[in-house]
């Protein structure tokens, strides 16, 4: 993987990154694919296991990620069969490794169907998960994410066999908004950075949703994940007048780490609402003391949420890992198997067309991540998901307080 | 115009960072004709030194992290490159590739792939102000390092014999070796003062983002790069000269360029990188018209 990235860029830096510009258009459009086939369905006795195939990055740049999820998933499997399975089959989750290169999602996104996998996992990234989902859906399988949360998630870019069970983005941005205003913050400066999709798209649903309820977005820029110093962004921040009371930064670590590193240091001490993928506590010593920033989540995973069975959850998961989540999001995988297992009972049959036809049927259905609605064409929960808002202080992250967002804003691709 | 001089002063921050990184990779290109890709995980590997000698006393910490860069590098020579060393130069660039991945999977492996937090002194981070000026300690730091090195190397490399003989081995490689030149000297001295310069480069990079991760020796190394061809890869000062010219391009297209255009500031970096290559293919301060080494 890293040979082929390497070159990659290696040949973007001499055509000028037009290349990298195309190929990132290109991800951007998916394939919807038919659906069918039906695998694992038919002829399937008691006793043959249901297998979820995980086609994820097992290394690579995704692995801090995709595999605490797919433990948090093999946790919910295990509770599963000790119930007696879906359908009175047990659960068995397989796996492949696509290196976090999502060039090479497909190959194992087949690896796993080709060993009899029912269902599909795919990454918890839409940007790097999403051609294994395609692979999953244009065979007839139905393609989860472990937490990805991107609206595209679904048949807008996937098809309509793919389901995602973490609160989407659109309502991350939106909770941050309707946090700041509850707060009396009016003006907000919006820091972008452009590398991933989820990140574009929570900084578009904030603005929406933060100018529809009387906040004004006094400026604007943007950063990329690997610049090593945003001096530039920090002088434009300063120079914005009127100063910002909050800064809205969309990003993750360690990007995000950074740019909070150098706006600190260069004193703009405003409070900044972070992305939900900066939840989590392993990047924090990159900035000592840090205070005043609010990152939204699915979950706390700081046993603190006012879901007792978050907390459940999360001492579970430390149990049975012998360490504590990454990050909160990972409710989303385990609310995928709690989600699967209700629809394929309604169903009555693993088939994966019709457990994604009682799936679009799903209403308010109480999951870990909060309650759960699909439609035919939104297969990314928002409605009613309740948002938690981590508070750091000092340093330390804990629960502040949640929001159920009353208006969740569009957003595509951005 | 205050933002001008806000904007230079973060130019050259920048530009003698991208300098430090391609000089490590010109001096080895320069005797040895390798584009070592490796040289990423120079930087990489030094970081994680640093992250494990994280609660030591400081000139300890430090000290670590410059030899682990000078050891690393080393080995590097002794045990991947000095055997291909009479190889066709891509036999060579293959193996600095393998030499990257290795190392890079090693650390992801051992240490983990997730990005980790690096507590670094507080005071680095902090800034002054001068005429209303934001000055932030580090970048006073970094380039007076930067300025210190070049100082080391323009005196290392006129003033000793050791130094001599690697500009002479730069020259014509085959006529120095003719001459009584160790080649095995000469280039391993070539790699133990890139490593040293990666182990800086890594303090530096460490103490701007507060963090280390596997990858995070590609894009400094691709800016490197860059910084080299643009220069002119034929001597040390197209290397400075390269780095400048690529930091001052990214902060100039990041503040100037208009809103909708800021995204593809790589777009443009490159596209003017090109531009400056059609008209001077052999860079900057390369000669208007040679046989290209490699």
């Amino acid at each position: 993987m890293v040979t082929s990235t390497r070159f990659k860029h290696w040949i973007a830096v001499v055509l000028a990154s037009v290349v990298a510009a195309l190929a990132l258009a290109a991800c951007g459009s998916g394939g919807s694919g038919s659906s069918s086939s039906t695998a694992g369905g038919e002829g399937s006795t008691s006793e043959d296991p249901i297998v979820i195939g995980a086609a994820i990055g097992k290394t690579g740049l995704l692995k801090a990620y995709d595999v605490p999820g797919l433990e948090a998933a093999q946790i919910a499997v295990d509770e599963v069969n000790e119930e007696g399975g879906i359908l009175g089959r047990p659960v068995k989750i397989i796996s492949s490794d696509t290196g976090s290169d999502p060039q090479r999602g497909p190959a194992a996104a087949q690896e796993v169907i080709d060993q009899g996998a029912t269902w599909t996992f795919a990454s918890a990234d839409f940007d790097l998960g999403s051609p294994a989902a395609i692979t999953s859906d244009s065979q007839g399988i139905l393609a989860l994410s472990l937490y990805s949360n991107e609206p595209q998630w679904g048949p807008e870019a996937i098809g309509p066999l793919a389901f995602t069970f973490n609160t989407s983005t659109a309502a991350m941005g939106a909770a941050n908004a309707e946090f700041a205003l509850e707060e009396g913050w009016k003006t907000a400066f919006v820091l972008t950075d452009t590398l991933f999709t989820f990140a574009r798209q929570e900084c578009s649903a904030f603005k929406q949703a933060f100018e529809k309820g009387g906040g004004k977005v006094v400026g604007e820029a943007t950063f990329q994940q690997e610049d090593p110093s945003v001096a530039t962004q920090i002088t434009q921040i300063k120079g914005t007048s009127p100063a910002p009371q909050a800064i809205t930064m969309c990003s993750l670590p360690p990007g995000a780490a950074t740019a909070l590193k150098q706006m600190r240091g260069a004193g703009l001490d405003q409070p900044v609402l972070g992305s939900d993928a900066m939840d989590g506590d392993y990047w924090l010593k990159s900035v000592p003391h840090l205070s005043d920033v609010y990152i939204p989540v699915p979950a706390s995973k700081y046993l603190d949420d006012p879901d007792p069975a978050v907390n459940e959850f999360f001492e579970t998961f430390e149990e049975v890992t012998g360490e504590p989540a990454l990050t909160g999001q990972v409710v989303g995988a385990y609310s995928a198997i709690q989600g699967v297992q209700k629809a394929a009972e309604e169903a009555g049959t693993t088939d994966s067309q019709e457990v994604a036809e009682k799936l679009d049927g799903f209403t308010g259905v109480k999951l870990l991540s909060g309650p759960t609605t699909f439609t035919v064409d939104e297969h990314v929960p928002a409605e009613g998901r309740s948002v938690r808002i981590i508070q750091i202080q000092d340093g330390v992250p804990s629960y502040l307080t949640s929001i159920t967002p009353k208006y969740i804003p569009t957003v595509g691709t951005e | 115009m205050q933002e001008l001089a806000q904007n230079l002063i973060d130019a050259i921050s920048l530009g003698s960072l991208y300098a430090l990184i391609a000089i490590g990779v010109a001096l080895v290109f320069s005797v040895m004709g390798l584009l070592n890709f490796a040289h990423g995980e120079l930087i990489m590997i030094s970081a994680y030194v640093l992250l494990g000698t994280a609660g030591w006393a400081a000139p300890i910490s430090v000290g670590a992290v410059l030899l682990a860069g000078v050891l690393l590098a080393l080995g590097m020579e002794r045990t991947a490159f000095r055997p291909v060393r009479s190889a066709d130069p891509s036999t060579q660039l293959i193996t600095s590739f393998a030499v990257a991945i290795l190392l890079d999977n090693v650390i992801g492996v051992s240490v983990g792939t997730e990005p980790q937090g690096v507590a670094t002194p507080e005071w680095l981070n902090q800034t002054f102000a001068v005429a209303g000026l934001r000055i932030p300690h580090l970048e006073v730091v970094t380039v007076a390092v930067a300025g210190a090195m070049l100082v080391f190397l323009v005196l290392f490399l006129n003033r000793t014999r050791l130094g001599i003989e690697i500009r002479a081995a730069a020259e014509d490689f085959q006529m120095a070796r003719a001459l009584g030149v160790d080649a095995n000297k000469v280039i391993a001295t070539a790699f133990a003062i890139s490593g040293f310069l990666a182990a800086i480069v890594a303090l530096v990079l460490v103490a701007q983002t507060g963090s280390v991760n596997p990858q995070m020796g590609l894009q400094p190394i691709l800016v490197g790069f860059v910084a080299l061809v643009v220069g002119g890869m034929s001597r040390l000062g197209g290397a400075i000269l390269g780095g400048f010219v690529i930091g001052a391009l990214a902060i100039g297209l990041q503040a100037y360029l208009p809103d909708s255009l800021v995204a593809y500031r790589d777009a443009f970096l490159y596209g003017l990188v090109i531009l400056v290559l059609l008209f001077r293919p052999h860079g900057l301060l390369g000669p208007r018209a040679t046989v290209a080494r490699i």
